[in-house]
This record gives structure tokens, C-alpha cells and sequence, in this order.
């Protein structure tokens, strides 16, 4: 996946992490065909190929020349909270009956799920988006260059600019 | 319901409801939804002048803006669904039911870094149109871009088939005209304006539905809250009743829950009817914003869902309510009980509207599949693209208006398909082949034909009874990962054509 000499960049270290996850949740489907039906850890195995699947997949997309730059501490705190939120959901035993303790509105477990899972990312991944576009996504002018180098690199320059280049 | 079932329900999207709803048959839902299609015709017709070459009837010339972007992509991702489906869903299993929205805070960012900006440039440096077109000018393969056409097509006849008969009950239930006269007037009037407009007209009235399903679900989340007591009252009440319904997974297993959150997180990245869009955007600097507008304008868009499901699941477990024999009926019985009859309008209304619109961006890229991909693929390009763009139109809405009419169960069968298929067939090649010089165009036309073979295979044994998974395990998240796997596996073994199947500006585009 890497040109032999080099080290692995950001754009290798996610594609084997897509690899491993994918993996990973095979294995815990494949679990569940096991004669005395899914076995406890399976579901460990899913939330972890899960939740790295998503977070490589991002890097995956987000990475250039090789880096994501600043994106690991967002990429990383979101990694943190997926697998801390379900690993929290899944460790933690159900409310005893009678017990009504309520995490802004919710019992306990499902106030992790969705305000932890569901909603705390949203203030780190699409703002983490905004703030590390002009580095790793567009800047002004990046469509223009980028439309000239596929043009030429497929041997179709511009006319106006085969002229100055000559 | 059992999780076997929720096993189909990965068509969710596809599948607003498919059981009859209570009639609302009320002067003034009828005058609102009289007003609601007006405006619709109104922008349908606006589009059909401003659409005049293929570019502005599948890619709305490259014109759109941000806005625009955002609240089609909020609307075509939630469809009807969001308002009648999801609610019942809810209220049928409780917290697993969030699972399939729970991924929205990553997906629109996702799909913006892995997806939006490459489509984007590559429309501009190939001038591709369709999905199917990116895949083939990624691998150099036209067999790689017709697979991916058919799948496309197979997929979206069944997603638009649900979808028309999902319209057909919506509008028999507001204004009591029968099932298949419902049907046709549904249909009649989406195809009007996808005919003329293209997705022209689709964009635009996913942005005015999009806008009103946003308030709607605010005040119509505000009165659940009232009429449950506040959250706190709503909890409390259900733990009493049934607290596995507020556990993390509610009437789930942890795997199927969390086989939610997989095929509905990273299958977004395959879904076309989204991704589709990011070809269309006028300046790809405003991609900026897009995570984070999209993804507040589906936040609050699903307060609805949550709200709905969870206090109706109160007001019956108080007995306020009696249980429901039909869950899709939470949110009709929940309006009409419970808020304004102008609100409960509202709601109605846009939910004719939402699944209007998504049936609209299915007819597009379906029309797109038919004209475009599969005869580049066998190596014929048609003249007129933009005429036989409006033929298949036609022919596809004809031929899933008569599957939605006359097909029986096989409307339920095909709607299975839809989520599934796209994630399986596309989210390999197109979101890691996009982004990896290493995959080879051997490995794209095997993850596109494993997604195909195996979703449509155990799909058809599942709905036949003739074999199922086991609880947790679902076709659409299993397809999904095997055609990964296999991406990977086939493009190791054939690695040594990876140079040759990838173009110099195409690495470009890659690159960037």
C-alpha cells in the first residue's frame, strides 16, 4: 500500500485500519452463525470495527500529501467517544427497577447513546471540517489549478496557456 | 416487533409505511395540501424553463448553492420516512430504532471529505454526471460502470415502487380518493415535474419541503414534550411501563443495533440520491459549511422522530392513548389528538411532499442509469441525452406505479432492497476506490457483483422464508462488509494493474 522505502502515511495507516475493522465486523457477524448463537464478546468486536471503520474512513478521505494534520485530535477524541460511550453502554448493568435516575431526561445508558454518541460528535466533526478546510480540502484558486494539472497531465493544455508556455 | 423484522426494515428509507393510515379527511389538511402541491407544480414549472441540456436536467448545470445543497440532501435523506416511519419504528423498539439516525453528527462530514470534493473535481475535469460514470472513469472500465448502473437501476425501481405506494396511502388518507387513484395522482404529479424540471425541480422543492419539515418537527416536538410531561415525565412514565424500550439497544440485541449504526453510517457514503448532489454545487469553497449545515438541519429535522416515538410510547403506556395495531400510525394519531389541525396539516403535507421528492431524485438517476451508464457501458452513447433522459423518466415512474398498484407483496420485496444494495454495490468502489491508488478495476467489478449477488440472494431467501440469519446479523450489513473485503482482497491480488487502470488526471483529482 506504500511505495517500498517509505514510511506509512496517514492515507496507509487508515486504509489498514478500514482493513482491520472491516475485518473485525465479519468476525463478529460470523460469531453469531456459532451454534450457541452470538457469543459476549462479539458485540465488543462490532462496536470497536464500528466505530474504527468510521473514524478511517474519515481520515481515509480527509488526508494529504500523506497527512491529516490537526484532524487527529478530532479524529481522535471522536474515536474516544464512540468507543467510550459503547463500551460504557454495554459494561455498565441495567437501572434497578424503582431507580430513577435521570440524565437530562434520560436514564443513563440511553442518555450516553444519544447525547454522547449521537450528538457530541457534531460539535467536534463538522466544525472540525470548517476549521481545517483551506489545509486539507479547497483554498481560492485550488479548482483552477487542480483543473489545469488534469488537463495536462492528460496532454489537453489550454490553448492560451500552450502559447505562454512556449 | 421481532428483530428478524427490523432485518427488511434497513429499507427504511424506502419505506415511509406500506400499511393504510387513519383518514384525516379535514377541510383544512385538504386546503393546506391543495396549497402544498401548487406551490410544488408552481416550482416544477419554474424548473422546466430554466432546464434546456442534459447537464441541467441530472447535474442542475453545476448551479446549485449551499443551501440548496444542504436542505435536498436533509430531505432526500429523510424522506417520508423521518415523519411516519421512524416515529412508528420508535415506538415499535424503542432506543434501537436511534440507531439508524444515530450516525448523523459523521456521516455528512464524511461523505464531504471522502466524496464531495473528488465528485466535484472530477465533474469538472470529466464532466461526469452519474455515479456510475465516476466509477468508470476511476477504473478505466465501462463493465465496472454498467454493474454499477444496473445496480443503481435494480435498486431504485424498487426504492421508488414503495416509495409511490407509501404516496398513494399518504394522499388517500388526507383526501380520501382511494389507493390507486392516490397512486396515480402522486405519481402523475412528481413525474410532471421530473419530466420537465429534471433535478432541477427536484432541488428545489426538496429545499421549500425541506425548510417546512424543519419547523414542523420543532413545534410538533414541543407538543409531545407538553404532552408527555416534559422528558423527564416521559422516561419515567415508560420505565414503569417497559424499561427495556429506554435500554441502550430498547427491544434490540446490542449486534443489530449496532449493525444499525454501521450499514446506516458508512452506507451513506452509497447511497446515490445523496451523493449524486455533490456534483451539482456552483462554488465547491461553500463546502465549508455543508457538514455543518446539513447535519443541524437533520438534528433538528429528527427531533420529530425521537419525539413522536417516545410519547406516544408514554401516552400509551399511561393508557392516554390505546396501543397501536399499526405503529406507522404514531405520528397521524399524534397530530390529530395532540396539536393544531394547521400543524398536523403541515406535517401531512410534507410528508406527501418529502416522498415526492425523493421519488423525484430516484426517477433522476434512475432515468440516468438507463440512458446513460448501461449504454456507455456496452459502448453506445445516446444523441439526445436530454430527451431520452425524460423518456426513462416516464418509463420507470410508469413501471413502479404499476409495481406499487398491482404487484402485491412484491412491493415490500423490492423495497428491502434499496439501503442495502447502494451501500454495498458503491461504497467500496466509489468512496475507497476514490481515494486509493491501489484499487484495481478487477477489485471494483467484484465488490460491486458481491454486493449485488449476496444482497440480492439472501434478500430473496429472507422475504421467501426460505432462510435466515441469525438474530443481529442483517443482509445489508453483511453484503456491506464482504464487498469491502473482497474490494481489498482483489485489489491486493491484482495490484500490478492498479498503475494501469488509473488515469494521470484522474490521479490528479485524487491527489488533490
Amino acid at each position: 500500500m506504500t511505495d517500498a522505502g517509505k514510511g506509512m502515511g496517514a492515507r496507509e495507516w487508515a486504509l489498514l485500519a478500514v482493513v482491520l475493522s472491516a475485518l473485525a465486523i465479519a468476525v463478529a457477524y460470523a460469531s453469531a452463525f456459532l451454534p450457541g448463537g452470538t457469543p459476549g464478546w462479539a458485540p465488543w468486536l462490532f462496536m470497536a470495527g464500528t466505530s474504527l471503520i468510521m473514524v478511517a474512513t474519515m481520515a481515509l478521505g480527509a488526508s494529504r500529501d500523506g497527512s491529516i494534520g490537526k484532524l487527529w485530535i478530532p479524529f481522535a477524541l471522536v474515536m474516544v467517544l464512540l468507543l467510550g460511550g459503547f463500551g460504557l453502554v454495554l459494561a455498565l448493568p441495567p437501572a434497578e427497577p424503582g431507580d430513577p435516575a435521570l440524565w437530562l431526561g434520560l436514564p443513563p445508558r440511553a442518555a450516553v447513546i444519544l447525547y454522547v454518541i449521537g450528538f457530541l460528535p457534531f460539535f467536534l466533526i463538522p466544525v472540525a471540517y470548517a476549521w481545517t478546510f483551506d489545509e486539507l480540502t479547497l483554498k481560492p484558486g485550488d479548482l483552477e489549478r487542480i483543473r489545469e494539472k488534469a488537463l495536462r497531465a492528460r496532454g489537453e493544455i489550454p490553448l492560451d496557456r500552450r502559447e505562454e508556455d512556449s | 416487533m421481532g428483530v428478524a423484522a427490523v432485518s427488511g426494515l434497513l429499507a427504511v428509507g424506502a419505506l415511509p409505511q406500506a400499511q393504510e393510515l387513519p383518514h384525516v379527511v379535514e377541510p383544512t389538511i385538504v386546503w393546506v395540501a391543495v396549497v402544498y402541491f401548487a406551490v410544488v407544480t408552481a416550482i416544477g414549472a419554474w424548473a422546466t424553463y430554466r432546464t434546456r441540456t442534459a447537464g441541467d436536467f441530472f447535474v442542475a448545470g453545476k448551479g446549485i448553492g449551499l443551501a440548496a445543497l444542504s436542505l435536498s440532501v436533509m430531505s432526500a435523506t429523510l424522506s417520508g420516512f423521518a415523519f411516519i416511519g421512524g416515529p412508528g419504528l420508535v415506538y415499535s423498539i424503542g432506543l434501537g430504532a436511534m440507531f439508524i439516525i444515530l450516525p448523523a453528527a459523521l456521516t455528512n462530514a464524511m461523505g464531504a471529505w471522502v466524496l464531495a470534493k473528488r465528485l466535484r473535481l472530477m465533474a469538472e475535469v470529466r464532466r461526469t454526471i452519474t455515479l456510475p460514470d465516476a466509477i468508470g472513469a476511476r477504473f478505466r472500465s465501462p463493465a465496472a460502470q454498467g454493474l454499477a448502473g444496473v445496480s443503481i437501476l435494480v435498486a431504485v425501481i424498487g426504492y421508488m415502487a414503495t416509495n409511490i405506494l407509501a404516496l398513494g396511502l399518504v394522499i388517500d388518507a388526507v383526501f380520501g380518493i382511494g389507493l390507486g387513484w392516490g397512486i396515480w395522482l402522486g405519481m402523475g404529479i412528481t413525474m410532471a415535474y421530473a419530466v420537465g424540471g429534471g433535478i432541477v425541480a427536484g432541488i428545489y422543492t426538496d429545499v421549500f419541503q425541506g425548510s417546512l419539515m424543519a419547523v414542523a418537527s420543532v413545534l410538533v416536538f414541543l407538543f409531545t414534550l407538553q404532552a408527555g410531561g416534559g422528558l423527564d415525565g416521559i422516561s419515567l412514565t415508560i420505565l414503569e411501563g417497559d424499561p427495556e424500550f429506554l435500554g441502550p439497544w430498547g427491544h434490540l440485541t446490542p449486534l443489530a443495533a449496532l449493525s444499525f449504526f454501521f450499514v446506516f453510517g458508512l452506507g451513506s457514503l452509497g447511497q446515490p440520491h445523496v451523493v449524486h448532489k455533490f456534483f451539482m454545487l456552483r462554488d465547491p469553497l461553500k463546502l465549508r459549511w455543508y457538514p455543518l449545515v446539513t447535519t443541524l438541519a437533520l438534528i433538528i429535522t429528527m427531533l420529530l422522530y425521537f419525539g413522536v416515538g417516545v410519547a406516544v410510547k408514554a401516552l400509551t403506556v399511561e393508557g392516554a392513548m390505546a396501543p397501536l395495531a399499526n405503529p406507522d400510525n404514531a405520528t397521524p394519531l399524534f397530530l390529530l389528538n395532540y396539536t393544531p389541525l394547521v400543524l398536523a396539516a403541515l406535517v401531512f403535507s410534507g410528508v406527501a411532499a418529502a416522498i415526492m421528492s425523493t421519488v423525484n431524485s430516484f426517477m433522476n438517476i434512475g432515468a440516468a442509469a438507463m440512458m446513460h451508464d448501461i449504454p456507455v457501458s456496452l459502448g453506445k452513447r445516446i444523441d439526445n441525452e436530454l430527451l431520452w433522459g425524460r423518456i426513462c423518466t416516464v418509463l420507470i415512474s410508469v413501471a413502479a406505479a404499476l409495481l406499487a398498484q398491482y404487484s402485491g407483496m412484491l412491493v415490500a420485496f423490492l423495497g428491502v432492497f434499496g439501503w442495502g444494495l447502494f451501500a454495498s454495490t458503491l461504497v467500496p468502489a466509489l468512496a475507497i476506490g476514490l481515494n486509493w491508488e491501489g484499487a484495481t478495476r478487477a477489485g471494483a467489478i467484484a465488490s460491486i457483483s458481491t454486493g449485488l449477488v449476496i444482497t440480492l440472494v439472501f434478500e430473496t431467501m429472507a422475504f421467501f422464508e426460505l432462510y435466515s440469519f441469525p438474530v443481529g446479523v442483517t443482509v445489508a450489513g453483511l453484503s456491506l462488509v464482504l464487498s469491502i473485503l473482497v474490494f481489498f482482497g482483489v485489489s491486493y491480488l491484482t495490484r500490478h494493474t492498479a498503475a494501469e487502470t488509473l488515469d494521470p488526471d484522474i490521479r490528479v483529482v485524487m491527489e488533490a
